[in-house]
């Protein structure tokens, strides 16, 4: 008997993408404008699109397009998780026009987040007209029918039962994001919840494609193994843009009027296995010079609070005495405005849910006021800087980033302004970061008893 | 950009510069006389060294051994430092050096993996060395494993799709040993685990018989040889294992596991593969993932473009030991639609097996081959695949060119393979789990996992 069941699991591993993906809520916020281009990144100039930014790399045999559009759930004004329905809608749309359904059906996929909605599809870099043409017609008028959609709020319930229904702390996340953002748009959940998805309703849909898919808003990605002026020679034989409808007014995403508050409950959940801790802070972000720079000294602090090192909250949490049997930790922009450190753990045996908020937030204060060792920032920084220094297909690294980007509401920066941002950044800047990120910030603490 | 991460250990080389004997797998044997599999990799930018091993055993078969302790002795040993490190040391020491081990049980096997760059060499074995030889297995980190394994496997059976997959296992193998290491969904075996079962477990396992080695990377034969001695050469002689296997019943039933508070209904179909002399590297893993891929499959058209039953399907082929391989379908579905999906998706599958369509299989194909081929290129990947080799008794010198091997693997030879030993439709095995048992007239109704068995 000769198997080899194993050797997949190591040489071939994930080979094709799943239909329709999204992001859960916690993402970024505010839209910005991809008119700044960022250093080391290709434009292409066009009047159909926001922006076209083109990644060569000739030593891929495929092309990668992405089309992404500046609209998600935080600017969807019908019910909650509507904008997610309209990306299968628009999907499926592209897909029953007579083009050619199985070419284009290649690779594709699409997700919404709280600021997007991206679509993208790979194939052969022949394929690039009709790639961008499917893409194009994402922004056409939805006409499925009514039956279609109908039918497709019984697969967002499917989705919704594959992706959250078996998530116990689920609901409290969801009222943790109400408390944090003060019930504004982003507390919204993407997907929708349950009770609410068999109320979409297909006029609603079809409204709201027309307001948020506009192709003069919109940013096209291009990668792959195909020439800038064949790209060109594509974009200008697609005509004048498409009509649309009105675009959607930007409202402020997190309220400047939010105030710094700490907010702790304790509640009981049943049905959860063991106790658990959240926390969620969220601070504005103070004068960084720029994004970028804001992104980086972030990493820089999440990969020193996460660290066992001296500055970070593995000792005290999980060597120093046995507090948490396991923790997860992390700390990222929200859009270009804010910034959220997020925590959960679970106690280890003796210990309880308030023996890991002290100790959580003593360590926190530590870093916030007394500072990180130097020796702690300078290994975070090497150990970052190595990582960065690992990628070597820098095209396709830029290309997947400047699509994660405007997926989260950021703004596109290079590989280039990545690394240069980081080699500027001192110890200092770290500290003083910190401190501002401590005084302004709003805490939201839910400790969980399973019983 | 934090978000962005893509990361598998291993220095992904450059295909440039490479050097006499890179990349040739060969059979070498230490100083000490260990026999161990080697495929160096002398390039420009490649630093790093992976080091594999596989302990058989037969612990998983044995009715009287408790399943749960090699999970919990492989976890303490990673975790628990060495007399003169703290756990803490230990992890800020392998960070600091970009090292990383692990330990993986198998039903067969304890597979044991080490990565370090090269100039670390004898800092990093000497810990781990220790680590294997003379684990501390202090009590309180005992604690710790057995908790975290244990709050794992509670989270898990509170899933209605890992419930499901649960009842199949138990109406495939009932209760024999070996089943209780596949399912493990017992928590109260967990915390039944003593430091005594951990140090026997240990003792009679993690020996120098037996063991299969493999030392990929930066790092030439000789230094190969002594870098095995060192991790071995205080691991005690040990027994040798007359390897074992499961005793597999997949004669077709259909159950429906009842839980009222499911919040979803769920379907799976499980049947053997063909299990015989033939040499089978990618034919199943291509029947299967090219009739299972997400949004354009014949599985996805069936159930989601037409039926309108489901978000998405799965399938593939697996193995729950090396003498029992499968295939396997299941997903989410609407409850109403329960028994529409499960006669579409045996037809569909049907259909496929004995008249497949296979148009844009060479697509699907060239993608699998450019993936195994940036896989290959990671050292720990590489000496993965050669143990995997080694293990299924296979000459391991196709890994470099693995890719070849997907290339070469026509539709015709799939659409064989499927015609002449997959199960027919009506043969599979199907497993649902949800709120309504009137949702599939005619299964076989129970309310544990552990009672499919029952229903044969």
């Amino acid at each position: 008997m000769k198997f080899v069941y194993w050797l997949f699991t190591a040489l071939v591993g994930a080979t094709t993408v799943g239909l329709t993906v999204y992001y859960v809520n916690g993402a970024p916020v505010v839209l910005s404008s991809p008119s700044v281009v960022a250093k080391g990144i290709e434009t292409i100039e066009t009047d159909i699109f926001q922006q076209v930014y083109f990644f060569h790399d000739s030593d891929t045999g495929v092309v990668k397009v992405t089309l992404s559009f500046p609209s998600g759930e935080a600017r969807n004004p019908y019910s909650e998780g509507l904008a997610h329905y309209v990306e299968h809608l628009a999907w499926a749309n592209a897909f029953t026009d007579a083009s050619g359904t199985e070419n284009h059906a290649r690779h594709a996929n699409a997700s919404t987040t709280m600021y997007a909605t991206n679509y993208w599809m790979n194939s052969s870099s022949y394929d690039l007209k009709s790639l961008i043409d499917t893409l194009v017609s994402v922004a056409d008028p939805i006409v499925v029918g009514p039956q279609y959609a109908f039918e497709e709020r019984g697969i967002i319930r499917r989705e919704y039962e594959l992706r959250q229904a078996e998530y116990p702390l689920l609901p409290v996340v969801f009222e943790m994001e109400n408390a944090l953002y003060g019930g504004g748009p982003m507390s919204r959940s993407i997907l929708g919840k349950p009770d609410k998805i068999p109320q979409f309703l297909y006029t609603n849909a079809k409204q709201l494609h027309r307001s948020s898919h506009n192709l003069s808003e919109a940013t096209l990605i291009v990668y792959g193994d195909v020439s800038k002026k064949r790209v060109q020679s594509v974009l200008q034989n697609l005509g004048a843009p498409k009509a649309s409808g009105p675009i959607l007014n930007k409202p402020d995403l997190i309220s400047s009027e939010l105030t710094p508050v700490r907010n702790s409950v304790q509640l009981k959940l049943p049905e959860l296995v063991e106790d658990t801790y959240l926390y969620r802070r969220l601070a504005p972000l103070p004068d960084c010079d720029s994004i970028v720079r804001c992104d980086l000294i972030i990493w820089l602090s999440y990969w020193i609070l996460d660290s066992p090192m001296k500055g970070g909250v593995a000792g005290p949490l999980r060597f120093d005495d046995f507090v948490t049997r396991s923790f997860w930790l992390d700390f990222s922009m929200v859009g270009t405005t804010h910034a959220l450190l997020s925590f959960e753990a679970n106690p280890d045996q003796g210990a309880t849910l308030n023996d890991i908020d002290r100790v959580f937030e003593e360590s926190l204060l530590s870093a916030f006021e007394a500072g990180i060792p130097q020796q702690s920032f300078d290994r975070a920084k090497r150990q970052l800087t190595e990582y960065l220094e690992s990628f070597e297909y820098l095209e396709d690294y830029n290309a997947e980033q400047t699509s994660l980007l405007l997926s989260l509401g950021s703004e596109v920066y290079s590989y280039d302004e990545e690394t240069q941002a980081l080699k500027d950044i001192q110890l200092s800047d770290v500290e003083d970061f910190l401190a501002h990120f401590s005084t302004n910030s709003r805490t939201v603490i839910r400790k969980v008893y399973s019983e | 950009m934090k978000n962005f991460i893509l990361v598998v250990f291993g220095i992904l080389t450059l295909g440039a510069c490479q050097k006499e004997g890179s990349r040739e797998v060969t059979n070498q044997t230490s100083p000490n006389g260990q026999a161990f599999t080697f495929m160096p990799i002398y390039q420009d930018g490649v630093t790093d060294v992976t080091i594999e091993f596989a302990w058989p055993t037969t612990w998983a078969y044995e009715a009287d051994k408790n399943p749960a302790v090699p999970f919990v002795g492989s976890q303490a040993i990673l975790s628990g430092g060495t007399s003169e490190l703290s756990p803490q040391d230990v992890l800020i020491m392998f960070e600091d050096k970009n090292a990383f081990g692990d330990m993986e049980v198998q039903t067969q096997h304890i597979i044991g993996s080490i990565s370090f760059p090269k100039e670390y060499v004898d800092e990093v074995l000497d810990v781990v060395q220790e680590m294997l030889a003379r684990p501390q297995f202090n009590d309180r980190w005992l604690e710790r494993e057995k908790s975290e394994f244990s709050k794992n496997v509670e989270i898990n059976n509170s899933n209605t799709d890992y419930k499901m997959w649960t009842a199949a296992r138990y109406a495939i193998f009932g209760d024999q040993p070996a089943n209780r290491t596949f399912s493990l969904a017992d928590p109260n075996i967990i915390a039944a685990v003593t430091q005594s079962d951990v140090r026997l477990w240990h003792r009679d396992v993690i020996t120098k018989t037996g063991v299969t080695v493999v030392v990929t990377g930066a790092i030439s034969a000789k230094d190969a040889g002594v870098a095995v001695d060192h991790l071995l050469a205080d691991l005690p002689d040990g027994q040798p294992v007359e390897m074992q296997s499961a005793s597999a019943n997949f004669a077709p039933v259909e159950i429906y596991l009842h839980d009222p508070d499911a919040p979803q209904t769920v379907i799976g179909f499980v049947g053997q593969l063909p299990v015989d002399d033939e040499v089978v590297l990618y034919e199943d893993y291509l029947a299967m993932g090219f009739f299972s891929r997400a949004g354009q499959s014949p599985l996805f058209d069936a159930v989601r473009t037409e039926l309108r039953a489901s978000y998405n399907m799965y399938g593939g082929s697996s193995a729950f030991d090396r003498s029992t391989p499968f295939l396997f379908m299941g997903g989410g579905v609407d409850a109403n639609k329960l028994v529409d999906a499960r006669d579409v998706v045996e037809a569909t599958y049907e259909s496929y097996r004995v008249q497949p369509n296979m148009e844009g299989f060479s697509d699907f194909r060239r993608d699998l081959a450019d993936q195994v081929a940036e896989n290959i290129d990671y050292i720990d990947l590489a000496a993965q695949a050669i143990l995997d080799a080694r293990l299924n008794g296979l000459d391991p010198s196709f890994v470099p060119n693995a890719w070849d091997t997907v290339t070469n693997t026509l539709a015709v030879d799939v659409a064989n393979r499927m015609k002449k030993g997959y199960p027919r439709g009506d043969q599979l095995i199907v497993v649902a789990a949800g709120p309504k048992p009137a949702d599939l007239p005619g299964a076989c109704v129970i309310t544990q996992p552990e009672q499919a068995e029952d229903c044969r």
